[in-house]
């Protein structure tokens, strides 16, 4: 008879004192596993920790706070975070009108550095990067490609969705403010999603 | 049996080291929570491991090598995705 | 280890044992009131329902937890959910655990049914373990259904209005009792209310009830014995503690470790909230398990004849499974010895698949009559046919020179891949059979379009590729020349090289 897959059999260990030991040892082996994976598990209790309850004080209004100011030179990217401390965002003088874009000659944008694929944050801005000589930001991570001009459309690259912009603020003395974000999503903060009050959840507002 | 004794000590040590990495971790950001997935699921696979080779040895046989293979496989495996994931 | 070792540890080993001893008397786990389990059920096929309540325990952990955030109300149920994913910590992973746990709980469900059914266990003196089955079967779809509604999504919402109606077109009385315990006195947030309700506290109550109910009828007959017996080590009895228990705890560490790979792979985002501008841009498609019902309704005959009508089908297929043990009244439950049934197992399995693919791609589309007798009589026809065929060849030859003894592992083997390769052929075979006919009856009524003519180009090539799979099982399992089993039979069984077959 061929042997059986399952288990190769052995004879059984003819010593007494090791057999038993070797029960023994693992009998308690087995017990820390289990004691070890069910702790493991129990670790997501963590989940009843007591954060702010709903509508309490979850911030709903983005903050609004100086991020730059008009005479900045061209092609020269102001690197900020926003709406959450830990965040990084990228506002530049295009040089060139663009959608969304403020100041005399509509031409600063901003936008999220984190890329709408995969989450990386190597977002980077090219002044000519584009296929036709046009500003885009590129994400050196996978390549994804976005159109600067038209609000960080998707031009290249596998990310499907645009970069969330930075909405902006300008005052009369030249002072940009940012004062929110446009839909996607940040992303990690219900990523797909167009409701922008996400983008304040989870980490510490900048203020 | 000596290289299964060893077998299971390395499981106990990866468990422990999972585990406590588990209940240090803070849970604030959304990539914490995928690395407390991954963490959680190598525990629970080498947990199914140590039952395994617990099984086998009750009966005085010895586990099949291929499923301690694979067992150690997917957790190499799951180490490696949480450069994705992470 | 020597023996020096041993008298040096021999006083932690002492009180090792006296502390393992302290629980022993208290909690009799030596001795425990549950019977032992025969070796041969440490199987993976054996616990699939034991995975089930697993899923189900998972499902009870992640929504207690998510229980003390939401708030099921209409104008906070979407909210709260969202605060849930975004807030709470760990709230995105439990809540896609909870989700895909779900359908893992219900596909469990329907294979540990569909195993039960392919080897029998539904006969004497088990019947009534079935008819318990079937209860909780339904529970667990109504779980399913209840919870859908609670994210109160655009998604969920619209599915969930069109099931409350589709309920209430059941039989008056029936519909009465079932609207009231579902809707209430109308309006959405008793509904939803009712809905939660349902969800957290009756339903639960009542499958731990029924699940009572089973595991005592499962104390009092044992494990069903394998259908070709097993040999005597196979019989040998396992205690329940540790060692079934510890088996358990490994297909459940290994099922939960699964569960958590999969919601890392496919991480959820919250569709948008119900709003009825939006909904009314939304064709409303039930979630995966009710596709098959949401395909029969659409046909058209029952368009025009009413809902009643199709329901009073559906209604008859879940009472045809309820009575199931007794209408199959035979003894015999060997496969050999029940083609009809095993061919209307195989058939039935082929045409949920069918109808739930179908109901997949073609949401709000009614389906013509001609196109739904052609698709699953021609699925029904096949399939039929198709495990007629293998049954007689498998069997015919074999029926009278196969022994009871236990089969080997290698024939163990071939036959486990043989299962595998035969549940993907009747899946896919399914699907593609389906489409094929589908592309066909559509250009035949709307004519040759490229699309039309690429659908059915695809579908056939898949057709194809499932037919030349089935010759080759089929040439694997034909014992004149099949080279896996014929070498399995000569090797074991002992049978002359020169024997034809």
């Amino acid at each position: 008879m061929t042997p059986s897959k399952d288990t190769e059999k052995t004879k059984p260990d003819e010593d007494e004192e090791v057999d038993t030991s070797r029960r023994d040892f693992l009998k308690i082996a087995m017990t820390l596993s289990a004691v070890m994976a069910f702790g493991g598990i129990g670790t997501v209790l963590k989940s009843i920790s007591n954060p702010a309850p709903p509508g309490a004080s979850n911030p709903t209004t983005f903050p609004r706070v100086q991020v730059s100011n008009t005479n900045i030179p061209i092609n020269s990217p102001v690197y900020f975070n926003y709406p959450l401390d830990s965040e990084p965002n990228f506002l530049v003088k295009l040089g060139q009108k663009a959608a969304g874009g403020i100041g005399p000659n509509q031409d600063i944008v901003a936008f999220s550095q984190i890329c709408q694929h995969l989450g990386c944050i190597s977002i980077s801005y090219q002044a000519t990067g584009g296929s036709t000589g046009g500003p885009v930001a590129k994400c050196s991570c996978h390549g994804s490609v976005f159109d600067m001009l038209q609000s960080a459309k998707v031009v290249g690259g596998p990310s499907p969705r645009p970069l969330p912009q930075v909405q902006l603020d300008v005052d009369a003395s030249g002072n940009i403010f940012a004062k929110g974000m446009g839909p996607p999503t940040i992303y990690f903060h219900n990523t797909g999603s167009n409701d922008v009050s996400a983008d304040l959840q989870g980490g510490n507002p900048v203020s | 049996m000596r290289l299964y004794s060893r077998i299971v000590l390395l499981l106990l040590v990866l468990q422990a080291d999972v585990t406590g990495f588990l209940i240090a971790l803070s849970f604030a950001s959304n990539v914490n929570q995928n690395t407390f997935a991954l963490l959680l699921s190598v525990d629970l696979i080498a947990f199914a491991m140590m039952t395994y080779i617990y099984r086998t040895a009750k009966l005085n046989a010895l586990p099949n090598r291929t499923w301690i293979i694979v067992g150690s496989a997917i957790i190499v495996g799951i180490f490696f995705s949480s450069i994705i994931f992470t | 280890m020597t023996a020096q070792d041993d008298t040096r540890h021999s006083g932690s080993r002492d009180r090792l044992a006296r502390l393992v001893q302290w629980f022993d008397t208290r909690l009799g786990l030596s001795n425990p009131v549950f019977r032992p389990v025969p070796q041969y059920s440490i199987n993976p096929f054996y616990w699939l329902g034991a995975l089930a309540v697993t899923a189900f325990v998972i499902q009870g952990i992640t929504g207690i937890i998510m229980m003390l955030y939401y708030v099921p109300s209409p104008t906070q149920a979407y909210s709260s959910t969202q605060y849930i994913f975004n807030s709470v910590p760990y709230g995105r992973f439990l809540e896609t655990v909870h989700l895909y746990t779900a359908y893992a709980m219900i596909m469990l469900s329907f294979m540990h049914m569909m195993r039960g059914y392919f080897v029998s266990v539904q006969k004497k003196p088990r019947e009534l373990m079935w008819v318990t089955g079937m209860l909780m079967g339904f529970v667990t779809l109504g779980f399913g259904f209840t919870g859908y509604l609670l994210p109160w999504t655009v998604v969920s919402k619209s599915a969930t209005d069109v099931g409350i109606s589709i309920i209430g077109a059941l039989p008056p009385g029936l519909a009465n009792f079932l609207s009231f315990l579902i809707v209430g006195a109308g309006g959405d947030s008793t509904t939803l209310l009712r809905f939660y309700d349902l969800h957290i506290i009756l339903l639960p109550a009542v499958l731990l009830v029924l699940l009572a109910a089973k595991m005592y009828m499962l104390e009092t007959h044992g494990i069903s014995e394998p259908v070709r017996g097993a040999s005597e080590k196979k019989r040998k009895l396992i205690p329940i503690f540790p060692d079934a228990t510890v088996y358990l705890l490994e297909l459940a560490a290994l099922f939960g470790a699964g569960m958590l790979i999969i919601s890392l792979l496919f991480p959820l985002s919250l569709p948008p909230q119900f709003t009825p501008e939006l909904a009314a841009t939304y064709t409303p498609q039930p979630d995966w398990y009710f596709l098959w019902v949401y395909q029969i309704i659409k046909i058209s005959a029952f368009e025009t004849a009413g809902l009643p009508v199709a329901l009073s089908v559906v209604t008859l297929i879940f009472v045809i499974f309820v009575i199931l043990p007794f209408i199959d009244r035979g003894e015999k439950r060997r496969f050999a010895d029940r083609p009809l049934f095993i061919s209307l197992g195989v058939v039935f399995v082929a045409e949920l698949i069918a109808l739930t693919y179908w109901g997949l791609v073609t949401p709000g589309q009614i389906i013509s009559n001609e196109q739904a007798a052609l698709v699953l009589g021609g699925i029904a026809i096949a399939v039929v046919g198709g495990t007629y065929l293998m049954h007689d060849l498998l069997y015919r030859r074999v029926r009278s020179k196969l022994p009871m003894g236990s089969p080997s592992t290698s024939l163990r083997t071939a036959q486990a891949w043989t299962c595998t390769a035969f549940v993907l052929l009747v899946g896919l075979g399914a699907i593609t059979i389906g489409t094929s006919l589908d592309a066909t009856v559509r250009i035949a009524l709307a004519g040759l379009t490229l699309g039309n003519f690429e659908a059915l180009l695809v579908s056939l090539l898949g057709l194809g590729g499932v037919v030349l799979g089935t010759i080759f099982l089929l040439y694997r399992l034909d014992l004149g020349t099949g080279s896996i089993k014929r070498r399995v039979r000569l090797f074991e069984l002992g049978w002359d090289k020169d024997e034809t077959l």
